[in-house]
């Protein structure tokens, strides 16, 4: 579960984890998508596209924006990237289906770390 | 199956007084990888006759070839890979179908910054550069910076692993040791 520990050991691993759940679901997003989907500020969305990235659980595309003479990135989720969130999905239900044993509060807390 | 044509310059910055250094470190990313799953391609080994044009878009235009990894060192005299690039840009202008061109960058090649609510990225090693590779941005090219040749090796692999998702080659009866194991780089980014 190494894929899944990178993420749990970061500090603000809420946000790393949130936003590559946006990229699971979402095929492309660029930095102004991802912060009006999470309206985190702006140098949490630097940092978590920059850490995701230098990670390979995202990778980054350059585009031209229409209209507008700007260069800018585009990111998508990547093979590394969408086993990672799987496995995490995996972890989230699988807690959630002992939360009898665990405890609804343990559960809630592993929820919000992992954004499941 | 994956099909990467790799290129690059022969002549590479810290090894100017051998020709062909850019062309061996070529040949070593593609042995460095040959547990992998992935076919590569090399203009120099090409025996399609006719002219080096006509070799180059053979390749591209080819629809087994997915990939194209360009290797840009900083401030590395290219002027036949910048031709390359032309090609694959205007081959994709022509047509909207290129196989996928990740640049792999040495560190100060590219800019990438947040600027007005977007990461946005520009060519900062462009100077006597041809002003076609100032547009090549454009054309949606996927990035990948590097530091020196460890850290190139190490991203070659994770791109070809991670973001391609290339597998690990079966081998039937055959065992290999002292294969790499895929490295990752992990810490937080600065800024």
């Amino acid at each position: 579960m190494v894929l899944v520990m990178v993420l749990l050991e970061l500090p603000g691993r809420a946000i790393m984890t949130h936003t590559l759940g946006l990229f699971a679901k979402e095929k492309e997003l660029r930095f102004s998508d991802v912060k009006k989907l999470t309206e985190y500020l702006d140098p949490e969305v630097d940092r978590a596209l920059k850490y995701l990235k230098l990670n390979h659980f995202i990778r980054a595309k350059s585009t031209k924006l229409p209209d507008m003479n700007r260069t800018v990135l585009v990111y998508s989720i990547t093979a590394r990237g969408r086993a990672a969130w799987e496995a995490i999905e995996i972890y989230g239900r699988a807690i959630e289906e002992r939360e009898d044993v665990l405890g609804r509060q343990e559960v809630q807390e592993v929820r919000e770390v992992l954004q499941v | 199956m994956v099909r990467v044509f790799l290129l690059g310059p022969n002549r590479w910055p810290s090894t100017t007084t051998d020709p062909e250094a850019g062309l061996k470190i070529r040949r070593s990313l593609i042995q460095d990888n040959e547990d992998l799953d992935a076919e590569w391609v090399l203009m120099e080994d090409s025996k399609r006759p006719g002219t080096m044009t006509a070799k180059f878009l053979a390749i591209v235009k080819d629809p087994a070839t997915t990939h194209v990894f360009f290797l840009w060192p900083r401030d590395c005299k290219m002027a036949g890979p910048e031709d390359e690039l032309a090609l694959w840009q205007a081959l994709k202008e022509l047509t909207g179908v290129a196989p996928e061109l990740y640049l792999f960058h040495q560190a100060g090649v590219l800019e990438v910054n947040p600027v007005r609510g977007e990461h946005e990225v520009a060519i900062l090693d462009s100077q006597g550069r041809s002003p076609y590779l100032r547009e090549l941005l454009q054309y949606g090219v996927f990035l990948q910076e590097w530091m020196d040749l460890e850290d190139l090796r190490r991203e070659i692999r994770n791109v070809l692993r991670s973001d391609v998702g290339v597998p690990v080659r079966q081998h039937r009866g055959v065992v290999h040791f002292g294969s790499r194991a895929d490295e990752s780089r992990s810490g937080t980014p600065s800024g």
